[in-house]
């Protein structure tokens, strides 16, 4: 195989990964100190936290960070060894609090509450038995994302989310959603000193959507560029400014990424030295491992995924009560099964190849939709990169150049 | 073969028989899944509720080309369980045409999304007709806020309940209706004491049957049906043999109670939607059922999803001490991602109890055990004393 040469690495992108991890140390320092800090699941509260001045950390980061430190084998044992068989991703923080001694960064000190998530039924379970092992309370909230489950989201609800989000979502979940908010915040209010203040809401989904606003400018700028000036590693590692999501710290993060986007655009700035075909990769996963296969065998690099359009959903005109808003962006916020959206991403991408993680037999409705597009579509059974993972992939490629010849 | 018992065993062999008949006869049925839909108030409207339950010979072809076509990367990390997923092989396939409408409760996930799931299964034309759904929302946790969203809930449905029967429905009809209900929970109750008595009168395969077949079709049927298994059964021979409490993912079909019952043994108990638990939510004798409806609904955990978590180990804990049984069976399902984070818990509570534990995690949904797991059953029956209880 041909020797990959190295991407280029943005330091906007190390800055933020940087950051992290200070704020990261920072936050246990001061939990271990005593003051107040909330374990949440993401997109269920963070925002309120942060309004309210209260540190937290989301469970969906946690368990990256683990599996990033090629942990989550070691944690998937520990609750095996407890008698929750695996496999494992959303109970692999409760698997560090097990044994703490084993976890990244010593593990977790002891939070001031865990948020139940709902999300899946299951989850209510495990953050339940995770507070108990971390000696703190456990706050059920209502099944976050809930809305597009009842009340159905058109294929074009993208178009539509950040000015007509009220007509998007259910309204009794929603009602309910925001009078839970509304009481978590008063129990946190007694429990911690501190205060919720809806105009220092307000300003926080202000600043939302401007970060949101850059970080969607910056996405915009690679894809459209003519040669990708930022990898797909950067990228997703770029988007851990979401934990930051509209604090001040957000939005310099989210601007110095645009400037140095917009710098290495106008400079003609390749993040890969090699390109001959662009992917955009249609799965909420990490970084796959073919990926340097793709890069090596078939000059293809990945320019964009779903990411890419993530920010653009976090935006909400606030036209009230900023709460109301955020509650209606908790019980929806994206629908992953839109194919016009997908489509829409990858026009936008200029993809030449649509990849998708395919684990049934039949073609999905992203592969039907792609092929009527015209555009071409890979499947692939999963994100490694095994002998038959990448078998199947060179065999698609011969397929599309044969095609193309 | 006793006669009742056979009449109850054919029955339940072609459970939607009376609901089919009740269909083409030119009444409405009403499907729905779970055990948390009121069904008191479809009674009342003179539509008949049929409970649906999965079917594990189907396959999954037709969920394949027609649901999980949509499924992403992401959501491959939430499991579906094998009886949601025959629902909606049943659904795609045509098997659930006799039902007019559907109801889809917010129970557990796999189940709630069984609405969306068929709903854009249906733009696509799959073979079978799939009924018009309904989506009955519910709250998992217990505050002022899900009170009301749970009592909204419950009167919404009313509302489309008598949209679907063409007429109101009045407060005589719904009395009328609770106390239909009542007097069958009131017979379910009989059975779960019969399961009790020292020594049991009756197999667990068919208190699961009737069960279940209590939710099919006209109470005018089941109830004659199943008081008189249970009076012939109470004259008959007394089973014997270690007493079983069948814990873990909840069982629509009996093969599970079956192979339980090939090694001598007696499931008497058991801690699922589709066992003793339909036997309760007999609703108070008031002049107002609906306000003890959507107490009920409010009250009732969606599937088990019960917080806080102890309260339900310690119902869980409550209920096997009551069945004054021998040991505990953990048959947990593949996939049953809710089960599998309640297990260790509620096998902890039955080592505090003393009795011993069989856990069998993984579980294929399906009518034949794996050998395997066949063996291990038997094993553990063997090493049971009699009458330890």
């Amino acid at each position: 195989m041909t020797e990959t040469p190295p991407v280029e690495r943005l330091a906007s992108v190390d800055r933020i990964r940087g950051h992290q991890r200070s704020w990261l140390q920072a936050t246990r320092e001061s939990a271990a100190a005593g003051e107040p800090f909330v374990i949440c699941q993401s997109d269920e509260f963070e925002d309120v936290l942060g309004v309210m001045g209260i540190p937290v950390l989301v469970i969906n980061y946690w368990n990256y960070v683990v599996t990033a430190a090629k942990q989550a084998g070691h944690f998937t044992d520990v609750l095996e060894a407890r008698g929750y068989p695996g496999p494992h991703f959303f109970g692999l923080g409760y698997g560090t609090s097990l044994d703490p001694a084993a976890a990244p960064w010593g593990g977790l000190p002891r939070p001031t509450m865990i948020i139940g998530s709902t999300r899946n039924d299951y989850e209510l379970r495990t953050t339940e038995l995770w507070a108990r092992e971390l000696g703190c309370d456990c706050y059920p909230l209502e099944f976050n994302f809930a809305s597009p489950h009842k009340r159905i989201p058109p294929d074009d609800w993208w178009m539509h989310i950040r000015t007509d989000w009220e007509q998007l979502v259910d309204p009794a979940r929603l009602r309910l959603r925001h009078e839970q908010n509304r009481e978590l915040i008063g129990h946190l209010e007694a429990r911690t000193g501190r205060t919720f203040s809806t105009e220092d809401m307000a300003a926080a989904m202000q600043r939302v959507n401007q970060q949101m606003d850059l970080m969607s400018e910056a996405a915009e700028l690679i894809a459209q560029a003519p040669v990708c000036p930022v990898s797909f590693r950067d990228q997703m590692a770029a988007y851990q400014m979401m934990w930051h999501r509209g604090t001040e710290v957000g939005l310099d993060l989210a601007t110095g990424y645009l400037q140095e986007v917009r710098e290495r655009v106008a400079a003609g700035r390749s993040a890969y030295p090699e390109r001959r075909l662009r992917v955009l990769m249609w799965s909420m996963s990490e970084e796959p491992a073919f990926h340097r296969h793709l890069r090596g065998a078939h000059g293809a690099v990945i320019v964009g995924s779903p990411y890419a359009a993530m920010p653009a959903t976090y935006a909400r005109e606030v036209d009230g009560d900023p709460l109301r808003a955020l509650s209606a962006r908790q019980i929806f916020l994206f629908d992953m099964r839109s194919t016009s959206w997908m489509l829409h991403e990858a026009r936008r991408h200029r993809a030449d190849v649509v990849i998708g993680v395919e684990t049934t037999r039949h073609p999905s409705r992203f592969r039907a939709a792609c092929e009527q597009a015209g555009i071409p579509y890979i499947g692939v059974p999963r994100l490694s990169a095994d002998a038959d993972v990448l078998a199947g992939i060179d065999a698609e490629f011969a397929r599309l150049e044969g095609h193309s010849a | 073969m006793s006669t009742a018992v056979e009449a109850l065993r054919t029955a339940y062999l072609d459970r939607t028989a009376a609901a089919r008949a009740w269909h083409e006869a030119g009444g409405v049925v009403v499907g729905y899944l779970c055990d948390v839909v009121p069904d008191e108030l479809l009674t009342a409207a003179g539509l008949l509720p049929f409970r649906v339950s999965g079917d594990p010979d189907l396959g999954v072809d037709l969920v394949d080309a027609y649901v999980d076509t949509y499924r992403t990367a992401f959501s491959s990390r939430s499991r579906r369980v094998g009886f949601t997923t025959s629902v909606l092989e049943a659904a795609l396939r045509g098997d659930l045409d006799f039902l007019d409408f559907l109801v889809v409760p917010h129970t557990r996930s796999a189940v709630q999304s069984i609405y969306r799931e068929l709903e854009l299964a249906r733009d696509h034309r799959p073979p079978g007709r799939i009924p018009t759904m309904y989506y009955l929302d519910k709250a998992y946790a217990h505050s002022a806020p899900t009170v009301a969203f749970d009592r909204d809930e419950v009167l919404a449905f009313a509302e489309q309940v008598q949209e679907w029967a063409g007429r109101t429905v009045t407060p005589e009809d719904l009395a009328a209706a609770s106390a239909e209900r009542n007097a069958l929970r009131r017979l379910l109750a009989r059975v779960t004491a019969a399961r009790r008595t020292d020594p049991p009168c009756v197999h667990g395969s068919d208190a699961m049957r009737a069960f279940s077949l209590a939710t099919a079709m006209p109470a005018a049927q089941a109830a004659p049906l199943i008081s008189e298994w249970l009076d012939e059964a109470a004259a008959g021979n007394a089973l014997t043999g270690p007493r079983i409490f069948l814990a873990g993912s909840p069982q629509d079909h009996p093969a599970v109670y079956e192979l339980i019952e090939s090694t001598g043994a007696t499931v008497v108990a058991d801690d699922h939607c589709w066992g003793d638990r339909c036997a309760s939510g007999v609703l108070a004798d008031t002049a107002d059922p609906l306000s003890g409806i959507v107490d009920r609904f409010h009250t009732t955990p969606a599937c088990s999803v019960q917080f806080p978590f102890a309260d339900a180990v310690d119902r869980f804990a409550a209920r096997v001490r009551a069945a004054r049984c021998d040991a505990v069976v953990f048959w947990v399902l593949e996939g049953d991602d809710l089960q599998l984070w309640e297990t260790p818990e509620q096998i902890a509570a039955v080592d505090r109890l003393g009795l011993p534990v069989l856990h069998l995690p993984g579980q294929p949904y399906g009518r034949l055990p794996e050998p395997e797991t066949r063996d291990q059953v038997r094993t553990f029956v063997s090493t049971l004393p009699l009458g330890a209880s």
